[in-house]
């Protein structure tokens, strides 16, 4: 009995990284079998970057920066505020703008668009000429009005990870703007450029914004090639570029996180800096009107897209209209959107567990991860097409569990990378006591692990929910003929100009992503409250 | 032992949840079609279908946003084992790509026997109806009637600064179409130096011709080329904006006509009643249909005569063979990539 366990859990694990390899990785090894089937001249050509391409490139890469440097900037002095926002309707206000995290880059977009075409209508009847939103600085505004709620969440992440000891030794030699400067900064560093990764990866792999406001971007270009050649394994080729610097972004960020790991969060009472009167300093006001100017681009952010959609709704019967036609498609969606976020769970979960504590194979684990993030969505949607008609011709294509598979390939990776920073704080000897005196296996992971790991499964569970509520360009090359989902269905009617029929549509899937999020942030509160106690053997703090 | 039975009662259900999705497949008499005709107009359509056959018809909807990567891929992509019946597309290049790769079957559904010889493949692979035409959308508060673009070439006027004129990216969708018209109609070098003096002149390159009509109704451009289902979509909203069609003197280009198109799939599941279906749509009530509700302006005939939206006129098309502008697809957008993604 002894001997067998370790082998059926080894064949577990085995199976598990089996359906990871098919389910996630699946799309990318059936791309590259396409690949082979290219002349190896034509594939070199197609590799061999021009000057056109390498412009595009660099200049997406420059966007990316900018906006990753914006939103963490903007996030982490945000972060430091709502730090302080601890009681009463503040305390509540400060997750409504994590709550905003998963909100697609196209209601942004559509919320600023909309909120220039009113101020032409005003400029215009003034006489004055229209506010032109495009190009860089639009592009970027938008983008980073986009991540900044996920760069303010991150910012936070770090922000707890800061030992408040170590603060307030600091705070009674200098003032709080040399705190923060030399030791807040430092310490929050490594989960603020792992943050930083992350949303330059966002950036750089989105044409929609850009496109929007005719910024040309390498995104667009792949897309470009896709729509001129229809051959897959050369449009693989051509979003090698993007591919590569994803993979780089994603590895410096994970090697910039692994000093965090010995940091758990902590459970504070008090904030990391105290409200003063802002007649410190002159640098301790700046800073104060800084962090306050950051939570109102915050708010700016929240509240132009609300208002947007809820301004654009002509009236409350054309809405129930709305909605009643779309009834099946908004059951349909959130079907696929909950059963996409519990099947991201256990590959999300073997996947982070190689990259982390594989004997061998770690690299292939971090690759497993971080390369399905960077195939755009078409390419997978053609991938999934190969797989299940070709090499596993199951009678699963053509059945309304595609969309969910689709989002699954897309999004497993994410899944993958919140559980690792939740592997990371599980204190290993724990784990090591509880295997001694738990009978079996089962109940060790059912007992401990599992409840250690219960935040960042609801977290990452959520994150791929929400996600999936937004996908578009994998779903509609594999939804099931007859079944649509509610962003194909927002898609259509937005071509067709229908603004308060979109409008209107729009917030179903923000009403479900604010619901996933509040029901996350809920399960997280009262996992908090039930469990606060020590994880960690450092005594003096709580944690999470 | 509980939790043991509680983790197995809850993959249980997750696999029973993944089952009730597997098992929601086409029922016995159905048709499945894809279509890039805006849902709005072709839902309606394909419901009147199924109430007067009895067979459900299960639709797949393109959108703009996928910068026409969609369907069309798809249905290469399945190819070996495919899921739809029927290929309706609110254009012809796209078809064309369909036959090149050997995805479509040859029907002649008597109902094209009326339509012009033009529009019509000469196997009989495809058929071309109801047609929109490429225009102009004026927005009438910023453009007095007497100063109205009249051709294209009016896109390079100095009368009018770029950055108040819009055409939709020439890489996607019926803009690289019309694209593709002029190169097959001047020549490369000459379509070449045209696009190249309109990035000079600065005209704006935007996300679709739903953004060009939205950018002119709301007054932020002067006039934009378009589709006629986007610009009479803004007609009928109220927006201030004119329609023009270009190029309609004697002796000067004309304007693109695009047919919509419509293939049966080769090895698709319901082939009956996919033919069912072609032969429907390709009926005089639906050509009705669509002018009626916006989506085609164009009855093609031996004259083309347009919709109320284009007060009636009949439209000067461009003389240009329909192989010959899909011939031009892959080097315009080769060419156009070069000058436009930069």
């Amino acid at each position: 009995m002894k001997t067998a366990t370790p082998t059926r859990h080894a064949l577990g694990r085995g199976l598990l990284a089996l359906a990871y390899g098919v389910l996630v990785t699946g799309p990318l090894l059936a791309l590259a079998i396409e690949l082979l089937r290219m002349p190896p001249t034509e594939g070199l050509r197609t590799l061999l970057a021009t000057d056109r391409r390498l412009a595009l490139w660099w200049r997406s890469v420059v966007l990316a920066a900018a906006v990753s440097a914006g939103s963490m900037a903007i996030g982490t002095l945000a972060a430091l505020q709502l730090d302080r926002w601890r009681g009463g309707l503040r305390a509540v206000l400060r997750w409504f703008f994590l709550l905003l995290i998963p909100f697609p880059p196209m209601t942004h977009a559509m919320a600023w668009s909309w909120l220039s075409n009113q101020l032409n209508r005003t400029l215009g009847r003034t006489g004055l000429g229209p506010f032109l939103l495009r190009g860089w600085p639009a592009a970027w505004w938008v983008q980073v009005m986009w991540l900044a709620p996920l760069a303010t969440g991150l910012a936070l992440v770090a922000l707890a990870s800061v030992d408040p000891i170590l603060i307030e030794a600091g705070q009674l030699h200098q003032r709080d703007d040399r705190v923060l400067a030399r030791l807040i900064l430092p310490l929050m560093m490594p989960l603020l450029l792992a943050g930083g990764g992350l949303t330059f990866l966002l950036s750089l792999v989105d044409y929609a914004i850009p496109s929007l406001y005719q910024l040309n971007v390498y995104a667009l270009d792949i897309f470009a090639d896709f729509s001129v050649h229809h051959q897959p394994g050369r449009t693989l080729i051509v979003a090698l570029p993007l591919l590569v610097t994803t993979i780089g972004t994603i590895l410096f960020s994970q090697a910039r996180l692994r000093p965090a790991a010995l940091n758990p969060t902590r459970f504070r009472q008090r904030p990391i800096l105290p409200d003063h009167e802002p007649t410190d300093s002159i640098e301790t006001t700046l800073l104060l009107i800084l962090q306050q100017g950051a939570v109102a681009l915050l708010g700016l952010g929240a509240a132009i897209p609300l208002a947007g959609l809820i301004l654009q709704l002509s009236n409350r019967q054309h809405l129930r209209a709305t909605l009643l036609a779309a009834r099946g498609d908004i059951g349909y969606t959130l079907r696929v959107a909950l059963l996409a976020g519990v099947l991201s769970l256990p590959l999300g979960y073997t996947a982070a567990r190689a990259a982390l504590h594989a004997r061998r194979g770690r690299r292939l684990g971090w690759l497993a991860i971080t390369l399905p993030l960077a195939v755009p969505g078409p390419l997978v949607g053609i991938g999934l097409i190969a797989i299940w008609t070709r090499l596993l011709p199951l009678g699963i294509y053509g059945s309304a569990l595609m969309p969910v598979l689709a989002a699954v390939a897309r999004y497993t990776g994410l899944a993958a990378l919140v559980l690792v920073a939740s592997l990371r704080r599980i204190n290993p000897t724990l784990i090591e006591v509880a295997t001694l005196l738990q009978p079996s296996r089962l109940r060790t992971w059912l007992c401990v692990r599992l409840p250690m790991l219960a935040p960042g499964m609801v977290a990452a569970a959520a994150v791929v929910s929400c996600l999936t509520l937004g996908e578009l360009s994998a779903t509609l090359l594999v939804a099931a003929p007859g079944q649509a989902t509610l962003t194909m269905r927002i898609y259509n009617f937005l071509h067709y100009g229908a603004s308060d029929t979109v409008a209107g549509l729009t917030l179903v899937p923000t009403a479900l992503v604010l619901a996933f999020g509040a029901l996350a942030v809920g399960a997280l509160a009262i996992w908090a409250h039930l469990t606060r106690r020590p994880h960690t053997l450092n005594p003096e703090s709580e944690t999470l | 032992m509980r939790r043991r039975t509680q983790a197995f009662a809850f993959l249980f259900i997750v696999a029973l949840f993944a089952a009730t999705l597997v098992g929601c497949r086409p029922q016995a008499q159905t048709v499945v079609i894809y279509t890039s005709v805006d849902q709005v107009f072709s839902e309606p359509i394909l419901e009147r279908f199924e109430q007067e056959t009895g067979i459900t018809v299960m639709p797949v909807y393109d959108v703009e946003a996928t910068k026409t990567t969609g369907l069309v891929n798809r249905l290469i992509a399945e190819k070996r084992a495919p899921l739809a019946d029927v290929f309706w597309s609110g254009e012809f290049a796209q078809t064309i790509i369909l036959q090149e790769e050997g995805v479509l079957e040859p029907y002649r559904s008597p109902n094209a026997a009326d339509l012009p010889a033009s529009f019509q493949d000469p196997q009989g692979t495809w058929s071309g109806f109801a047609g929109r035409a490429r225009v102009f959308i004026v927005n009438t508060d910023l453009v007095p009637e007497a100063r109205m673009p009249r051709s294209i070439h009016d896109l390079l006027s100095p009368t009018w600064p770029g950055e108040r004129t819009a055409i939709a990216h020439p890489l996607f969708g019926t803009t690289a179409t019309h694209a593709a018209a002029l190169y097959a109609t001047w020549g490369a070098e000459q379509s070449r130096t045209f696009f190249e003096q309109l990035l000079d002149h600065g005209v704006q390159v935007v996300d679709g011709n739903s953004v060009v009509r939205d950018l002119v109704a709301e007054g932020q451009l002067a006039f934009g080329l378009t589709d006629t289902d986007d610009a009479c979509s803004a007609v009928d909203a109220g927006a201030p904006v004119a329609v023009v069609l270009p190029d309609q003197a004697v002796g000067e280009l004309g304007t693109l006509i695009i047919p919509n198109t419509l293939a049966l799939i080769k090895d698709g599941p319901n082939p009956h009643n996919g033919k069912q279906l072609i032969d429907y749509l390709l009926s005089d009530e639906v050509a009705e249909l669509l002018m009626t509700s916006g989506w085609s302006h164009v009855a093609l005939g031996e004259t083309s005569t347009t919709a109320a939206c284009l007060d009636g006129v009949t439209i000067r098309g461009m003389e240009v063979n329909l192989a010959a502008v899909y011939e031009q697809m892959l080097p315009s957008k080769n060419d156009l990539t070069d000058l436009f993604v930069r």
